[in-house]
């Protein structure tokens, strides 16, 4: 897999076919595309963990619902700004809608600006060939003091690759055409959970 | 906040001043005098109170930010610039529009000139269609309200109105009509006559502002409103939809965009077109009132054109197909390959390739404004789209 240099990413992002087109919606600025990287912004949505008072999360109790309790949505409009404190979690998104053609993948990582005042912006950070939507980032101050987050600054890049060929496999997992940040769908995995417990039991059972 | 802190600012200069001649009357006359001063000016208060409703609305906006941007751009461009626009959530069913809504009260006391800042216009909006974002188009004729007021449109259509000879003597017999129904005198039968004239000139008007300024997006939210109802039906604030639907053809006729609505939703066009060719008879003053909406239609178009001058949006077939393209692709349309779309072309793409979906025929209508998977791509993209317009 070769990484996309300026000019490759350009055609990409470019390509008259649709199908073909490595979609950035919207480009605000050429400036963006760097040498190898895209740099991408910061959206105006997020989702910020309250602190609840009730069982914690288990992927294994299928609780779609308690997962969206969890969180509280927040818009941030343009020129406002969020303050994310020294320990603090939220999801946010990038403000472009991304789609990857089946010949392309990428990975997500954060700018290093903001890198050395202690921001994590994403730890999934894998983009898979025919993903499309806003990309979900995962904000974590690991910094000593609280960051203000602007929407629509660039707050991340993405590094494109190109498969070695059009094997036709593209993403088609839980998160499809998200326009903002998605909440986790790990409930959506119960069944992977439920199996494991089958297979503890055989486990404990074999002869 | 600057327009509460003046408000704030009015009031307690008046209660100041109040209290202090209160606290210095020299009877017992004049102080049962102040006493009663005294009630009014708490009815007074209570009143500002009831008027100042709309204010917790400002920290819960009820739309979502692409709207947002949407509505506020329209009402910069056609109110004025230092417009401040608050969108409210009623539980009442219609859209209504209020203007500086306490500057009336604070008259009755003071001098409204000492609320300084933006002038301030609310939209009170049907709660159940917060989230209906392909029926938002229709704050646009609330808004249009407040442009006629600002810029005194009706004042101006009534007076070329009522320079025409024909319309004098038909607002004279439609005035005798109204004598020999409700028994009341002339100059009562008048102005009843005339307040209808002026309603509906108005509602015109707003129709016509919000046709010109976005395209038939505006006809189809408004259809939408209207079909569970008798669209035949007239008020006398209100002429009928069917004659309403008729005017807002005839300005995108005008404009352009006859192909554009043939081609995406050709049975829906045919179908309107028809309906408003076939209408009813009305009977004395709504006759004339819908008389005078024909025969006035021309001259109203030419004052709308004027006045919204390059805020006119016009058809532009390559962008509404990028825009459908990129829809059936499920990207929410924010930028063309060649540069910037205006958010009013992405909020007519939205509708139109709701409308196709859906058939393009009449029945189109209400599943295109209920279709979920348009409001999410329509609402990123107004918002993407306008930052991108506001960037460059």
């Amino acid at each position: 897999m070769s990484l996309l240099h300026h000019e490759a990413l350009t055609e990409a992002i470019k390509d008259p076919n649709l199908d073909r087109r490595l979609v950035v919606m919207p480009l605000i600025d050429e400036a963006q595309i760097g040498p190898a990287t895209l740099d991408v912004r910061l959206g105006t949505e997020f989702r910020v963990l309250r602190r609840i008072d009730d069982a914690g999360l288990d992927p294994g109790a299928g609780d779609e619902a308690h997962v969206e309790r969890m969180q509280e949505h927040v818009t941030v409009p343009i020129g406002e700004s969020l303050w994310l404190h020294p320990g603090q979690f939220l999801l946010g998104s990038t403000l472009e809608y991304l789609r990857f053609p089946s010949h392309l993948g990428g990975y997500v990582v954060g700018r290093s600006s903001w890198g050395r005042v202690g921001l994590l912006v994403a730890t999934a950070i894998m983009v898979q060939p025919g993903f499309g939507g806003n990309l979900t980032l995962e904000l974590v101050n690991h910094g000593e003091g609280p960051i203000a987050l602007y929407p629509g600054c660039r707050i991340a890049q993405l590094a494109v690759h190109a498969l070695p060929g059009d094997t036709g496999h593209v993403y088609g997992g839980k998160y499809v055409g998200p326009i903002g940040p998605e909440v986790s769908r790990l409930t959506k995995e119960r069944a992977e959970i439920e199996k494991l417990a089958d297979v503890a039991d055989k486990l404990k059972s074999a002869t | 906040m600057r327009h509460l802190t003046a408000l704030y600012d009015a009031v307690e200069s008046h209660v100041r001043s109040r209290r202090a001649e209160f606290l210095t009357l020299p009877d017992e006359a004049s102080r049962i005098g102040g006493v009663i001063e005294m009630r009014s000016l708490v009815r007074w208060a209570q009143e500002l109170q009831s008027s100042l409703t709309w204010v917790d609305a400002i920290s819960d906006p009820p739309l979502d930010l692409g709207t947002k941007y949407f509505i506020e751009l329209a009402a910069r461009r056609l109110i004025t610039p230092d417009v401040d626009l608050v969108l409210v959530p009623a539980a009442d069913s219609s859209y209504a529009t209020y203007s500086d809504p306490y500057r009336k009260i604070v008259s009755e006391w003071g001098n409204p000139a000492t609320i300084e800042g933006d002038r301030v216009t609310i939209v009170f909006l049907p709660r159940r269609e917060q989230r209906s974002a392909l029926l938002h188009p229709l704050i646009l004729h609330e808004l249009s309200h407040a442009v006629c007021s600002d810029h005194g449109l009706t004042r101006r259509a009534l007076e070329k109105a009522m320079k025409r000879k024909r319309l004098r003597k038909r607002f004279g017999q439609a005035a005798e009509a109204v004598k020999a129904r409700d028994n009341v005198v002339d100059q009562e039968a008048a102005l009843t006559v005339a307040a209808g004239l002026r309603s509906w000139t108005e509602e015109a008007i707003c129709d016509a502002i919000a046709s010109f300024y976005l395209g038939p997006t505006y006809l189809y939210s408004f259809v939408v409103e209207v079909l569970g109802g008798n669209i035949d039906r007239s008020g006398s604030t209100h002429p009928p939809p069917r004659k309403r639907i008729a005017l807002m053809l005839d300005h995108l006729d005008s404009l352009g965009w006859a192909p554009i609505m043939s081609r995406y939703a050709g049975p829906l066009d045919e179908w309107l077109r028809h309906s408003v060719a076939n209408g009813p008879a009305y009977s004395e003053e709504r006759d004339f009132l819908v008389w005078m909406l024909e025969t006035t239609a021309s001259d109203l178009r030419s004052l709308v054109g004027r006045q919204l001058d390059s805020h006119s949006l016009t058809p532009d077939d390559a962008v509404l197909e990028e825009i459908d393209e990129l829809l059936a692709a499920g990207i929410p349309p924010a930028q063309s390959h060649i540069g910037t779309i205006d958010p009013r072309s992405v909020s007519l793409g939205c509708w139109l390739h709701a409308l196709q979906n859906a058939g393009g025929d009449i029945t189109s209508l209400p599943l295109a404004a209920d279709a979920s998977g348009i409001e999410g791509l329509l609402s990123k993209g107004l918002e993407m789209a306008a930052l991108v317009n506001a960037w460059d």
